[in-house]
Formats: structure tokens, sequence, C-alpha cells
């Protein structure tokens, strides 16, 4: 017991200075009114969480992320899955197709941010320049500046950077499924959407959990690639937790503020991964 | 398996731990090497040449000066840098000499006791070298927190050779520039090159038409006090904002472009005029040489019957600061007399940079919009900060917030200003509560 022990050490060594520690430290600082200068710190206890829950950017950049959260559930996995189901199908090509989907991923989230921000650009952007060639846009577009519109434009732009990183996933949940099952499916006289609803999709109820943990996780903490992209806005149309945070602590000198917005957001990763656990854990 | 295995990992781990102990071990050993001579750590944002190369070069002319001293220069990128200094402030680990934009920023480091005060090493001769509208934002009362090395003036930049071929004059107030916005627009140009993504672009919009109504010295009383924002010329300032937006002046994504996007659409013909920093002519001189022989500038429109058309928007784009826990700080004032010295900020000039100070001889090199900047610059009345270096960075943020706002018809003159006002009244009660 006491070898095995032994083995956490490197980990611990991460998690404790790097992980542990600012963690406890964000959320003691919390508590305070303070600049993140100077050395006066004010006491307000739970001020901040109260102001939290009454601030309206705060409000809508939750909302924002639960809309993220949905809109990736919704179609970012069933693309994911369509996706799958069609690489693994192709005879040819299928290693080609892995690559190409996985090349955003190889990107850093800025320089995604940015690429978007160009090719979104109403009159250098070649996708506006081209629907207008075509005829099928007549005047150029502000979509990024539309508070309208701009979120969806960041949900396009997450999930060409994300997909092919959910279509391996369950590429490898699909090669775990027995062939032998479907094709007693299909014996059975089992139609191809049949099979697909009644065999694979439930047979592969863990790794679709397991995107969906990721998914959630993952457009809880968003950060980067908005950043770079819309830095939030315009007026905070596009703000997520993590950005308005952030801009709290190093534009607006509220550091206190900030730390208590850090800690829901932590709050509701980690709860959404516990939930994660139970429901795992009572699907057996 | 599992037990042969087993017996390795204690030798594994104690030789993992050991490892890490002997880095941290030969960080320690090469120390006392560097500590032989002083060293100053300085940080900047200059990334990029010809500015960056001009620092570097101070620098060089500083150690040869002063053989016993040896300056570590960090470069950060524009953006972290303002995060990076906190932290680094915060957490008692601050640079020796560090770039800051003086005005309320600066103030706020002053406020904590984490700059020091240069006055005492600053000689007449220096001091009478450097711009006095400069100095006032880098000075608090007596005390003098940092030494400015640029400034920056916002003016109207145009096309010379699309406008004249629409046959619209470069405007000089604000009427007639409505009207050729109205008429460039039906001639399918962008009138106004605009990137507001992060919303200082479009205050100086503001910032500038409340100037031009108020005047300097009314302007200041309401900047003093933000609480009393609800005021029927800020209204009307706000309100300009919108009529410009209405006539069509800005193209379609103006929210959510930056710097980079207009001023390529500015570069590339593609839109008449922007209005932007002094430093638009030292990007067009990098990016779009062949642009120079089409790039004029004007002061920025007058408003009929304002009592501010005198005033020159601008500001410290770069000046230097001491941190109260630099250990040599006689010799820290020593490199920024280096690095604001005439020979430095000859290159800085002919880079297409305002220098904060008065040149013995103008530059040879600059190209011949720099004399129209210098010359705008000299002629002004005042030179009013950006207003929102002028604010406390809380309600710095609020201001760019509102004027992305009323542009995008999200919010009318008159919300914009009552929001503002409240804001300020909210940090007022916070900061008294920290008083």
């Amino acid at each position: 017991m006491k070898t095995r022990s032994l083995y956490c050490v490197p980990a611990l060594l991460f998690f404790l200075p790097f992980l542990l520690f600012p963690l406890v430290d964000c959320l003691g600082l919390s508590r305070f009114v303070w600049d993140g200068i100077t050395q006066d710190k004010v006491f307000v206890g739970l001020g901040h969480y109260r102001a939290l829950w009454l601030d309206p950017v705060m409000r809508s950049s939750l909302g924002h992320n639960a809309l993220l959260i949905l809109f990736s559930l919704l179609f970012q996995l069933s693309l994911a899955f369509l996706l799958a189901l069609f690489v693994s199908k192709l005879s040819r090509g299928a290693r080609l197709m892995k690559g190409a989907l996985l090349t955003p991923l190889m990107l850093s989230p800025v320089a995604c941010g940015l690429l978007w921000g160009d090719l979104l650009d109403p009159h250098l952007g070649p996708i506006q320049t081209g629907l207008r060639g075509l005829g099928i846009l007549s005047r150029p577009q502000g979509w990024l500046s539309d508070p309208g519109w701009s979120l969806f434009w960041i949900f396009i732009a997450i999930s060409w950077r994300h997909v092919g990183f959910h279509v391996l996933l369950m590429l490898a949940g699909l090669e775990r499924i027995p062939r032998q099952t479907e094709e007693a499916a299909r014996v059975d006289g089992a139609g191809r959407l049949g099979v697909t609803f009644h065999i694979t999709l439930p047979l592969m109820g863990k790794t679709v959990a397991l995107c969906g943990l990721l998914s959630v996780v993952g457009s809880l903490k968003y950060f980067d690639l908005v950043y770079a992209m819309t830095r939030g806005g315009p007026a905070h149309a596009t703000e997520l937790v993590a950005t308005y945070a952030y801009k709290l602590a190093f534009d607006q000198s509220r550091m206190g503020y900030a730390c208590a917005a850090f800690s829901v957001l932590f709050g509701l990763t980690f709860g959404a991964g516990v939930l994660y656990r139970l429901l795992r854990g009572r699907s057996g | 398996m599992t037990r042969r295995v087993a017996p390795v990992a204690p030798v594994v781990m104690v030789a993992f731990v050991a490892g890490l102990l002997s880095v941290v071990a030969s960080c320690k050993k090469t120390k006392p090497a560097l500590e032989e001579k002083t060293k100053l750590v300085f940080w900047h944002i200059q990334t990029s040449d010809p500015t960056k190369g001009i620092i570097d070069a101070a620098v060089k002319r500083f150690e040869a000066k002063h053989p016993g001293v040896q300056v570590e220069v960090v470069p950060i990128k524009n953006d972290p840098y303002k995060t990076k200094l906190r932290v680094a402030v915060g957490a008692g680990q601050a640079p020796d000499i560090f770039h800051t934009w003086g005005g309320a920023p600066l103030a706020e480091y002053a406020e904590a006791g984490a700059v020091a005060d240069l006055s005492g090493f600053m000689d007449d001769e220096w001091r009478a070298r450097l711009l006095p509208s400069a100095m006032a934002l880098c000075q608090k009362g007596e005390a003098v927190y940092a030494v400015p090395q640029d400034v920056g003036v916002v003016v109207l930049w145009f096309n010379e050779t699309l406008l004249k071929s629409e046959g619209v004059p470069p405007p000089e107030d604000f009427s007639s520039w409505l009207e050729s916005i109205k008429y460039l627009r039906q001639q399918d140009v962008i009138p106004v090159a605009l990137g507001n993504k992060e919303g200082w672009p479009g205050a100086f919009l503001f910032d500038y038409s409340l100037e031009r109504m108020l005047g300097r010295e009314e302007t200041s009383r309401l900047l003093n006090d933000p609480t009393q924002w609800e005021d029927d010329r800020v209204i009307e300032a706000y309100g300009k904002l919108q009529t410009l937006k209405d006539a069509g002046a800005f193209q379609e994504d103006f929210n959510a472009a930056g710097y980079d996007q207009s001023r390529m659409l500015f570069f590339t013909g593609r839109s008449a005029m922007t209005i932007m920093g002094s430093w638009l002519l030292a990007h067009c001189t990098k990016e779009m040489p062949d642009f120079l022989k089409d790039l004029s500038l004007t002061r920025f429109p007058q408003v009929e019957g304002g009592a501010g058309n005198g005033t020159v928007l601008g500001g410290v784009n770069s000046a230097f600061a001491v941190s109260s826990s630099c250990q040599e700080k006689s010799i820290a004032v020593e490199l920024l007399r280096e690095l604001t010295s005439e020979e430095t900020l000859t290159a800085w000039a002919e880079a297409g940079r305002l220098p904060a100070a008065f040149l013995d001889e103008p530059p040879t090199g600059a190209p011949r919009q720099w004399l129209d900047l210098k010359k705008i610059l000299d002629e002004a009345d005042s030179l009013a900060c950006y207003f929102d270096q002028s604010f406390p960075p809380r309600l710095a943020e609020k201001h760019k917030e509102l004027i992305q706002r009323v542009l995008m018809g999200d919010q009318t003159p008159e919300g914009a200003a009552k929001a503002f006002a409240q804001e300020a009244k909210a940090l007022q009660s916070e900061t008294g509560m920290e008083e």
C-alpha cells in the first residue's frame, strides 16, 4: 500500500502547488475587496457572491455558457456521431478523413479565434465575398457585431475546432461494438436506422456520456477562442463566465470579485464532474 | 508481476525528486555569477522593429556607459502586458523599470506605493526637454512617477487620392463631415473605418465630441466627478455617435473588427477616412509603405460654437516607471535618461512616432505626415488625455462598453449617461468602504 501511494508523488507535486493552492487562494481572495496591487484588502465575506447573483453581466454570461452547453450536446455531438458513422463505413480514405477532422484541434484556440474573425470579415473575408459573388448575399453583413448572431458564429468556430476530437472518441466506441450484434439485428430484419438507434447508440452509451461530460466542462470553461475572436463583445453579447472574470480581474482591477466569479465557475465544473460520476455509478 | 516492479518504484520516485531538487539547486548556483554585476530588469511593450531595435540600442549605450550594470530587457506584447505587470506587482516581484501609459493606471500603482517618486533624481535641464502636457500625465502634485517617452495624438486620417477623386474636401467641421459621409456612402465607399472590438477607437469619437463642445476646463470637471455624467452635453456627445452611425459612417462589423482590420480597410482604399492615433503612421510605414503617398491627416472636425475646438485628444503611449522595490533607483533613472535622450528620440521620430520631448534638431528621415502631426500637437491649446486613461479601470471599461452599446443601438444616449453615472456612484461607495 505504501509503495502504491508513492506513485502519486509526481502527480501531487504538480497538483498541490499549481492547482490546489491557487484554488484555495482564489476561494480565500473572493471574500475580500482587493485591486490586485496593494496589500490592503477589505473583508466582505460572501458579499461578492451576493453581488454576482444580482450582476446582469454575470447572469447573461452564465446564460451564454448554458447555450453553448446546449448547442454542444445537441448539435456538436450529433454531428460527431454522424461523422463517426460515416468514417467507420468508409472503405478508403478513413485515415485521411480522421487527419482532416483533427487538424483544427492542432491549431491553438487563439489562432482559431483570429482565423474565424478574418473568415467572417464582411469586406475582406472569403465567406461573405464568396456568398456575394454567388448572389446569395446582396450586402456585407456584420455577423460578429450583431449581438443576435455573434454567439452563433462563436459556436460554429468552437464546433469546427472540437468536432474532430469527438469523432475520434466515438470511432473508438464504434470499434468496440461486436459486429455479430449488428449482423444479428440485420438478420432479424432491422433496417439501417433501426440498427443505429437500437443497437449502435445504446452500446455506445459510455462513449457518448464521456463526450457529453467533456463538452459540458469544456463549454463551461471556454475562454481563449472567444477572447481572441470577439473579446466577449460587442457589449458582453458573447461574454462567458471565464472571459468576464478575466476582465474583472485584469481590466477592471476587481481581483476579489473576479475570484468569486472564478470560484462559481469552478463550482459548476466540479458539479458537472460529480454529476457525471453519480450518473455513471447509477447506470452501472 | 506487480511485486517485481514495486521495489523499483521508490527508487524512481527518489530519483525524480532528487532530479527536481538538483534543478532547483543548480538554478540557485548560477545566481552569484550574475550578482557580480548590478542587474536591472526592464519590461517594455515594443515587440517589433523599428521601435524594439531603438530601445535595444539605447540599452546598449547605457550599458557601455555603466560597465558594472547589466540590463535584462523583457519585451512583452501589449495585450498580456497589463496582466503580467499586475500579477508581478501584486506578488511583490515587480521589474525594476517598466512601461506605463501614465494617467489613471499609473496613478493606481502610485497610490498603492508600487512606483518610486523620481522627482529627486531629475535635473531641470532634463525636465525642460520633456513635453509639459506629457509630464502632467505622469505626475501627481510635485511627485513624478514616470518619465514619458512617446506621445500620441488622435487625428482624422484620410485617403487624399480617394477623397479627391470623389470631389470631397477634407472635413473641417462636424456638419460638413456628416455631409461627406452621406455622399461617400451613396458612392459605395466606406466613409470611416472603425475597429471598435476593444472599444477604445469608438471612445475617441465620443471623447473628442465632448471635448469639442465643452472645452478642457468643463470636461476636466466632469471627468473628475463622473457621478455627474447625466449631463445634457454628455447626452449630446453620445447622440453624435448615433448620428454618425445612422448616416452610415462605419463599415458593417465596426463593433467586431479590431484596429488591425480597420486599418486594412483604410490602407487598401476601401474606406476614405479613419479616426486614429498618430501611431497609424508607423503602422503604415511598416505594413503598407506604398500607401504613404495617399495618406493625409487633419484635425478632428470642429463642433460649431464649441468651446474646445483647439484641444487635441491624446496621451502618453509610453512612459517608464521605476518600481519602489528597485534597489538601485539612481542607476535605473540613468537608464530612463538614455531612453529619452536626443539620440534615442530622434530615431523614435524617424520611425514615425511622436517623442515626448522637444528635439534640438528636427529629424531628417521622418515622413511628411510626421511634420503635420507635430504641427497639430504644437499648435494645440491643450492636450486632453484619452478618457479611458483618465478614469479608474472599472469606469474605463464601462465607458468603452457603453460606447459600443450606443453605436449598436442597444442603449440610448440618455440611458448611457445614466448607466455611467450609476457605475461611478457604485464605485464611489465601494471605494468609500475600502477607506
